[in-house]
């Protein structure tokens, strides 16, 4: 998962704090053993690795939580959250993963609607390899605040690479206050948004996009085409109770692309947020009411 | 002669002597063969009974099988027969409501067409008071940038 953390306590002492970051490290450091496509000793490896034998494989609670997560959230989204777009991943260059034996990317037309069989308990047997990128970050969240509550933090606002869960009220006693990043990269935040006992979560292009064969292609991948969505959206952001949906339905509400955008946000009743290439920011009505503030130039 | 006679007699005698003998072992082999005979034939019967029993079994098991099909469908159709007959006797308590609907929704036709002929005499138009004119909205406060505790955007 590869992403910077950061945990904001307050209104306990600095023991509890410290106790409750410990836990949020060790938790992130478990899930990473589990889940991580980037370490070539993870449980998620092992599985890719063993993809297409039928061979199973026997892995921890938390990857086969994650694993049936990312089946429920393929389910719910009609397809559009896809964990098994690493083949076509790799195609087109993503940098960082461990490498798997055999390059071919998997048939679109005949591939089977389970991403994973049970063989037992514990035991799995993927068909093709998957990637638990942002469900996994955003599950990792979901433990990790956990075991913060469980560290008798109450008030926090936790920060995984982009994604966030925020509990009680800040340190100000208001709401926390989060700001939506600026994909063309200014500084200054587009919007600030107000999130109460909650968890927000933003798909954007503007870190991993690169060039192959000339053409600027990014990691936001279209299970239909294998090919990164179409043009018109730069950032997603959508908030929610849980980090891990908050996650699934940012991205899949980027893959509907921009003619399609708001009709499914307000269809499923999201409160979400989105950048278009002309720099311009729109929302949903539920986003509204938690819009604290907007840049006037956008 | 006489000692013809006297032999004639002699062998009488001993024709005389030896014939129970005979006839009881004679007695005795027809009684043990038709013995014999009959435990065979009783035997082959009751082989012959068992083999023909053994054959039945099949069609007295399905025709069993068949009566009592026959009793579950002659139950059900008693059970179709009396369902039957409630649903007629809950038609006819049905068909006087019926009847009373119809009533009902002539006079609801006759209050439609009486309505009808209420809105074709309502005047085209009808003139309001006239509304004050707003000149101008209330511009909105400006709302300077709140200080932030976190950021969504891309992961790094």
């Amino acid at each position: 998962m590869a992403s910077p953390l950061r945990l904001r306590a307050c209104g306990v002492p600095p023991a509890a704090a410290a106790r409750a970051w410990s836990a949020v490290l060790d938790e992130f450091e478990a899930s990473e053993a589990a889940m991580s496509r980037f370490r070539d000793t993870s449980e998620l490896t092992t599985l890719n690795r063993a993809a297409a034998t039928g061979r199973p494989v026997h892995v921890g609670r938390r990857l086969e939580r994650a694993v049936i997560a990312a089946e429920r959230a393929r389910r719910v989204t009609d397809g559009r959250f896809e964990p098994r777009v690493l083949r076509d991943l790799e195609r087109l260059g993503y940098p960082g993963g461990v490498a798997l034996p055999g390059a071919a990317a998997p048939a679109r037309d005949g591939r089977s609607d389970a991403v994973v069989c049970r063989a037992g308990p514990g035991a799995l047997v993927v068909e093709d390899p998957i990637d638990l990128g942002g469900i996994g970050k955003g599950l990792a969240l979901r433990w990790a605040a956990d075991r913060v509550i469980g560290a008798g933090v109450g008030r926090f606002l936790l920060e995984a690479g982009g994604d966030l869960v925020a509990r009680g009220r800040s340190p100000e006693g208001g709401p926390w206050l989060v700001g939506i990043e600026d994909p063309a990269g200014d500084p200054d935040p587009l919007a600030v948004i107000v999130v109460e006992d909650g968890a927000v979560a933003t798909s954007s292009v503007r870190v991993h996009a690169w060039v192959v064969d000339g053409r600027p292609v990014h990691h936001l991948l279209d299970p239909a085409t294998g090919a990164p969505a179409e043009p018109g959206l730069l950032a997603v952001t959508v908030a929610g109770r849980d980090p891990a949906w908050a996650e699934v339905w940012s991205k899949s509400l980027f893959l509907a692309g921009r003619n399609d955008i708001a009709g499914e946000a307000r269809r499923r009743g999201l409160a979400a947020w989105w950048v278009t290439t002309d720099g311009s920011l729109e929302m949903t009505p539920a986003a509204r009411v938690r819009t604290a503030w907007e840049r006037d130039d956008h | 002669m006489t000692s013809t006679r006297t032999t004639v007699s002699t062998r009488m005698t001993m024709t005389d002597a030896r014939r129970p003998l005979h006839l009881a072992v004679l007695v005795g082999v027809s009684t043990g063969t038709y013995a014999i005979a009959l435990a065979g034939v009783t035997a082959l019967q009751s082989a012959s009974d068992a083999a023909i029993a053994a054959d039945r079994a099949p069609y007295e098991l399905a025709a069993d099988r068949l009566a009592a099909g026959h009793d579950r469908v002659e139950a059900a159709l008693e059970d179709a027969g009396r369902d039957y007959d409630l649903l007629a006797s809950s038609y006819d308590g049905l068909a006087p409501r019926l009847v009373d609907m119809e009533t009902s929704l002539q006079g609801l036709g006759d209050r439609a067409i009486r309505l009808s002929d209420s809105i074709g005499s309502l005047p085209s138009r009808v003139s309001v008071p006239r509304m004050p004119t707003i000149r101008s909205a209330p511009a909105p406060a400006k709302v300077s940038k709140p200080a932030t505790h976190g950021t969504t955007g891309a992961s790094g």
